[in-house]
């Protein structure tokens, strides 16, 4: 809502928990608490395991959520999203501290702090060929880590601490398969693009993480959806590889030197132990390098968590030592028990549900309908500030128009009012069988616009301050649905529809 | 009233919907005419898949419960049977756009073909290019411009040891694999389990199309600094003179090279100048500052020249987009069906 100098952005709440389909998580010590994106582009905050906010900062799809801070006390996070927006914000009160908008998307991002300071960096890469390396507190690109030999975007990167004097490495895999490794040295007098030190092909197609162990820095994880693979970090020799068979892997870390987990795009976790020639402490050290893929010794599968298909039962609260406890008996006999530790899991639906009194929606009070439990959906809205109203397109085709400021009374003030049917006042518009997908108003975008008229849905026009006369339908092209006007910047008198 | 019932496989429309919902694509149609290769290609696509047609018809009742169960049942041959046949049919397109690209795929440099474009115009011949791309880098240039003022011919060429790479080539084709990837996960024997994952992963391989037609449809905005100090002007030999500026870039199915004649500003005249921006192409009277000097454009050349295998991507993409949002529209009347009330 916007008044003469200030915008109060106001969100309208209904019983229905917003969709919230995640695309990444990021855990927040010490809170702890837990930083989910979704593909709608909102991030949810969970004090676990209670959603304590949504952040609305983006247009489209999380692609990567980062720490952005060195220090404890300060809980800044970055996100990015598709369409290239990246946000940081400040956890503790969901500020949205900074904003950029860069032509090309981030699908990874990693935290670098700069030794002896509390400043840091944050090093991006997406459908780009370079490592952009970014300040965290401002968003601006510094300078960027590039390929001489074969440059491709990056798929997946780590950073390696120290070895020995030289600086950390940045080891990253291209999405040709060939891996890539820069050394960060000293930043000072180097703000220009660097070259990468190395570049070797490992033939890892479709990388999906790569990750080294944080107690033995001595060798990598590589995940890619075919297979993964224990490469050792000083040349990066295989040492070990699992192929997938049938599932496709989407990523893995170290659980210790000499266990992985692995888990697959179903859900399902794998626990791996590696073999000796993988694990620098053993004599047996590096055997197999050099022998062919299918020749080398297989690490030991040795835990499978939260499969599927083998018969699984569940018992709670029967055993005081275990309350939670899983038994799963497969096609070979083997029977394995699982203690869960109780980690709650909640729905935002959930939470929503348990709410008193329930969010009294935009207009679910003008849309319910006598023997349907849930209220008919509003579909697409605008709000339009000079009129002051706010107009919702409904899944049957209607559209209602209620001042702006009385629906948010309701969902503001809880009262009698709020549940008399027909209130607020409101116009209904029917012209439409369908599903109004869009509601645009030309007028709030260019000023060439008469301010009488609303576009809705594929089709017709309303002309809005005069409902006696009919509506105007407009045949656009009907192959795509409608979803944001795109105005020329010259003044022509044509605007164009995506 | 909701409208009486159709079978959905023969091509019926259950609504009245704005196009027939169940179709093979639409032959394509446009300004441009597709050329031989891509005719050829899409016909094989159309005998294998595309132009298969129902055989047997669902009688359904027009009333009650025999309607619903109807079309639950079709409901659950669309997800089954035929959201796999327009999966397999996608990915045969997109594979065969992928290869257009002709790239290596491991990186381990396999051969790629060379191929020469002559850029030129067909009025003036003020510049005149002839270009070497193979797969997404431009290996050799050379560059001729006769100069307005005196006619004097110049003539550059790439470094040897040089090569200029299109990124925009490289980013399409690797948009597409990433949409061929997704298909590839849904196999045929991944089973659908409900309309709205089919809307998913369209919606995301929609996203990595309509991403990689951007790409070629439009080229970066660059500032005339951003282009004078690009490192496209420190690969040619002889050595571009101060007073020159090149850039390459693909727009559509066109491969483009623009040249700047610039002349440096006296310092007196350069007051309460209006700085360009960024643009794809900037017109003559540009006024930019870079090494502490002001310049403005004074005469803008642009070739191109038409490389019929980005025009054949062009074409897979957009007739990809189409069966995707057709496979879409195919669900969703389904799930705008059983979501209607009469009010």
């Amino acid at each position: 809502m916007a008044g003469s100098s200030l915008v109060l952005p106001m969100v309208l709440w209904g019983h229905q928990a917003p969709s919230h389909c995640i695309s990444c998580l990021l855990l927040l010590p010490p809170g702890p608490s837990v930083l989910s994106g979704c593909q709608d582009g909102q991030l949810c905050l969970w004090d676990l395991i209670q959603p304590r906010a949504l952040l609305f900062g983006h247009s489209s799809s999380i692609t990567c959520l980062a720490k952005a801070s060195a220090s404890q006390d300060l809980q800044y996070v970055v996100s990015a999203s598709e369409s290239g927006e990246m946000c940081l914000w400040d956890v503790d009160d969901g500020r949205c501290i900074e904003f950029t908008k860069l032509a090309c998307t981030h699908t990874g991002i990693q935290f670098y702090p700069i030794p002896g300071g509390s400043q840091g960096r944050l090093l991006c890469h997406g459908h780009y060929p370079e490592i952009l390396v970014l300040d965290a507190a401002s968003l601006e690109v510094l300078y960027s880590l590039v390929s001489k030999i074969a440059p491709d975007w990056i798929s997946a990167m780590t950073i390696l601490p120290s070895q020995r004097t030289q600086g950390d490495t940045v080891v990253a895999v291209s999405v040709t398969g060939i891996l890539k490794v820069w050394i960060m040295g000293s930043e000072e007098g180097r703000m220009q693009d660097a070259g990468e030190e190395e570049s070797k092909p490992i033939h890892c197609q479709q990388c999906r993480s790569i990750s080294l162990c944080p107690s033995a820095p001595h060798s990598l994880l590589v995940v890619c959806s075919q297979y993964w693979r224990v490469l050792d970090a000083g040349d990066y020799s295989v040492l070990c590889s699992v192929s997938s068979g049938k599932q496709v892997w989407s990523g893995g870390e170290f659980l210790d030197p000499d266990t992985v987990i692995v888990w697959n795009e179903d859900g399902n976790c794998f626990i791996y132990k590696l073999p000796a020639s993988c694990l620098p402490a053993s004599a047996s050290f590096r055997i197999d390098v050099g022998k062919a893929m299918e020749n080398l010794i297989p690490p030991t599968l040795i835990h499978v968590l939260l499969i599927c298909p083998p018969v699984t039962g569940f018992f709670s609260g029967l055993l005081e030592s275990h309350p939670n406890l899983l038994i799963q008996g497969n096609s070979s006999g083997r029977l394995s028990l699982w203690s869960i530790p109780l980690v709650a899991s909640l729905s935002l639906q959930e939470a929503f549900d348990s709410l008193s009194p329930h969010p009294a929606g935009i207009i679910d009070q003008l849309s319910c309908i006598p023997a349907f439990p849930d209220p008919l959906r509003v579909t697409s809205s605008v709000y339009i500030p000079i009129h002051g109203s706010l107009v919702c397109g409904r899944e049957d085709g209607s559209i209602v128009i209620v001042p702006a400021t009385q629906t948010a009374m309701v969902q503001l003030l809880q009262g009698e009012h709020a549940l008399r049917r027909g209130w607020p006042p409101h116009r209904t518009l029917r012209a439409h069988r369908h599903r109004i997908t869009c509601l645009l108003y030309p007028h709030q975008v260019s000023q060439r616009f008469h301010p009488s008229f609303l576009l809705s849905g594929i089709f017709p026009v309303f002309p809005l301050s005069h409902p006696s006369i009919p509506s105007i339908p407009i045949p656009l092209f009907p192959l795509f649905p409608l979803f944001s006007p795109i105005i020329p910047p010259s003044p022509s008198q044509y605007s164009h529809f995506s | 009233m909701p409208p009486c019932h159709r079978c959905l496989r023969c091509g019926g429309a259950l609504m009245p919907a704005p196009a027939p919902v169940l179709c093979c694509p639409q032959p394509y149609s446009s300004s441009q005419s597709p050329s031989s290769g891509i005719v050829a290609a899409l016909t094989e696509l159309a005998s294998t898949g595309a132009g298969r047609r129902c055989s047997g018809v669902v009688a359904a009742p027009c009333t009650g419960r025999g309607r619903v169960r109807a079309q639950e049942e079709e409901f659950k041959w669309l997800l089954q049977e035929e959201v796999h046949v327009v999966l397999k049919q996608l990915q045969d397109i997109l594979k065969e756009a992928s290869q257009r690209f002709a790239l290596p795929a491991s990186g381990l440099g396999g051969a790629v073909k060379q191929e020469n474009f002559v850029l030129s115009t067909s009025g003036t011949d003020q510049v005149k290019g002839v270009l070497t791309l193979q797969g997404d880098a431009l290996c050799q240039a050379d560059i001729s411009l006769k100069m307005p003022r005196n006619n004097q011919l110049l003539h550059f060429a790439f470094r040897e040891d040089k090569q200029w790479k299109l990124q925009q080539i490289q980013d399409a084709r690797n948009h597409v694999n990433q949409a061929i990837y997704l298909l590839m996960n849904r196999d045929v024997n991944y089973q659908f389990k409900t309309g709205s994952e089919v809307l998913k992963l369209m919606d995301a391989v929609m996203l990595q199309l309509s991403r990689a037609r951007n790409r070629l449809t439009t080229p970066a905005t660059l500032t005339l600094p951003e282009i004078a100090s690009s490192g496209l002007t420190k690969m040619f030999t002889p050595a571009l003179p101060p007073d020159v500026l090149v850039n390459f870039y693909i727009n559509l199915n066109k491969l483009c090279l623009t040249v700047y004649q610039l002349h440096v500003l006296q310092p007196s005249t350069t007051k309460n100048v209006k700085l360009a921006g960024g643009s794809i192409l900037h017109n003559p009277g540009a006024i930019f500052e870079f090494g502490n000097q002001r310049y403005e454009v004074s005469h803008v050349h642009k070739v191109e020249c038409v490389v019929p295998w980005l025009n054949d991507a062009l074409v897979f993409f957009t007739v990809s987009l189409q069966l995707c949002q057709q496979l879409k529209d195919k669900i969703s009347v389904f799930s705008s069906y059983w979501n209607y009330r009469p009010y």
